[in-house]
């Protein structure tokens, strides 16, 4: 095979234009069946990149991290320079032995024993949140439900004051939204290209986020608390402390995932009751574990897009022949909905089981951290929700996220009808 | 071959036969003992395959050090002869191992 007569996608994936009208279902089920390593041509001045879309592969690639690396980049599709990408490395642009010594700092933090300490509190905050919307009818449940849960749960982990869930709201919307003309920032005008290439996401809004997170790490380091920035300031990494820009970049990263990635989450698993009622009603009825619906809202949700590697060496992969240096995409949109892994995968059906989704990654050492906090904070809204709402009614249409890696909704016009 | 047995919350015991070498994470998933998930492939980061070595099995099989005890620190349901499966590596020396497997992972 040459490398002119290699599979090819049929869309560009990296179109953010693309993902704003709905997930290309039809072209990853055609690239599952046909072409499950594709290439995707880029014609705007960056490289093209490998579409990986099977489930099992995206398995292979993940536990691959020798072939397979992250330290070039991973939440996008773009090429990046060295300096680019350390001065925006986080925990997700790193390998061994390098990821599991960093994880390690706050990842006991993140057990489920250790997240289930939230829960009377993310409980008392889902309640009242459910019942705001109860109560005010018709709202845009991002705004009045799906933003405002994860953040009180965030800044209560990360130690975070609730003062100031707005700027962290503000900030995350900025970095994920870089390519949505609703997200534009005027304040980005001021710093010139060459400043926002090595911020990290490439915007200022980062450098508010860094301030904010050396100003707790000051007082965390005088007097420790019981939350991840106490941990992550006063955590050390090879037998000393971290440094300025590991620590900021660190901070920044669980500020960001841990916002975002649920917000998306609630919202899809909202909008699917609204579509589905059906699925409302029987899980409703009790006969459905919490945790089982749960995971049917993180697979259908699929927050993230893709995550990417870079290959280390020239490897073949289901016929394709990657080349060392090649950009490689997994496409978690896709896995979700392989017909090899889930039956009827284009259906939500609330109680799917087995459900082993990739929604928070899959056999890898890059898992998702915050697993159990999405998933408790999913599981206390539902619980909440079976007790007060009979049915959820859309409004108006959602209004999409424009981004080729986060699938998110930024407007769900919607009302919750009383039990 | 060697064989394992794990027992899960109800106290029912499976025997399963693997080949040595792998680990025990790996012997359960391949053998769909439902109770070890391992979300994370055996990188020792999801702490979603905690078990607990019979104590009859503990000394030979070792405690936790480094990472994994880290996680466990935080896991639901430590005891003192917990382990993630996916950092104990099967011997032959432990034919006749004996687990026990919590209900839930989280």
């Amino acid at each position: 095979m040459t490398r002119d007569h290699r599979p090819a996608t049929q869309l560009d994936l990296s179109d953010a234009g693309l993902w704003h009208a709905g997930v290309p279902g039809d072209e990853f089920a055609r690239l599952r069946r046909d072409a499950p390593v594709a290439w995707n041509e880029r014609h705007d001045g960056h490289k093209g990149f490998w579409a990986v879309t099977r489930y099992d592969d995206i398995v292979a690639v993940s536990g691959d991290v020798a072939t397979f690396s992250s330290r070039h980049g991973v939440i996008s599709l773009d090429d990046f320079d060295a300096d680019q990408n350390d001065a925006r490395r986080t925990l997700l642009e790193m390998d061994p032995p390098q990821h599991p010594g960093m994880r390690v700092i706050v990842a006991p933090g993140f057990t489920p024993r250790a997240v289930g300490v939230l829960e009377a509190a993310v409980r008392t905050t889902a309640v009242r949140l459910i019942d705001e919307v109860l109560e005010a009818g018709a709202v845009d449940m991002v705004a009045a439900l799906s933003k405002q849960l994860p953040i009180f749960t965030l800044c209560r982990l990360l130690g975070v004051p609730q003062e100031r869930r707005d700027d962290m709201i503000r900030w995350s919307d900025l970095l994920i939204g870089s390519d949505d003309p609703d997200f534009v920032d005027p304040a980005a005008a001021a710093y010139t290209p060459e400043q926002r290439r090595l911020m990290s996401f490439g915007h200022p809004a980062s450098l508010e986020a860094f301030q904010l997170g050396l100003e707790l790490a000051r007082a965390r380091r005088v007097d420790p608390a019981r939350d991840i920035v106490s941990v992550l300031a006063n955590g050390r990494y090879e037998g000393r402390e971290l440094s300025e820009q590991e620590f900021c970049n660190y901070f920044l990263m669980l500020v960001v995932a841990g916002n975002e990635t649920t917000r998306h989450s609630i919202s899809h698993g909202l909008q699917a009751f609204a579509d589905f009622p059906e699925q409302w009603r029987r899980f409703r009825s009790g006969e459905v574990d919490t945790k089982v619906a749960s995971d049917e809202i993180f697979r259908w949700a699929t927050p993230v897009h893709f995550v990417r590697r870079v290959a280390t060496r020239d490897v073949e992969l289901s016929g394709a022949r990657i080349a060392a240096g090649d950009k490689v995409a997994m496409y978690y949109a896709s896995g979700n909905r392989d017909e090899a892994h889930f039956e009827r995968p284009q259906h939500f059906l609330i109680d799917r089981m087995p459900n082993e989704h990739m929604a928070f990654g899959r056999g890898g050492p890059h898992f998702c951290l915050g697993t159990h906090v999405a998933r408790l904070q999913v599981k206390v809204l539902l619980e909440e929700m079976r007790q007060r709402v009979a049915a959820i009614e859309l409004t108006g249409p959602a209004n999409r996220l424009r981004s080729n890696h986060v699938h998110g909704i930024k407007h769900l016009p919607a009302r919750f009808i009383a039990a | 071959m060697i064989t394992i047995t794990f027992i899960d919350h109800l106290h029912q015991a499976r025997d399963v036969e693997v080949e040595p070498g792998g680990s025990l994470m790996q012997a359960a998933v391949n053998h769909g003992i439902t109770g070890i998930v391992a979300e994370c492939g055996g990188a020792c980061s999801c702490a979603t395959c905690l078990c607990h070595v019979d104590e009859t099995w503990a000394e030979r099989v070792g405690p936790a050090t480094g990472m994994e005890q880290a996680m466990l620190d935080g896991a639901l349901e430590e005891r003192p002869t917990s382990r993630l499966a996916c950092q104990i590596r099967l011997t032959g020396e432990m034919d006749g191992l004996v687990v026990h497997v919590p209900e839930s992972q989280y």
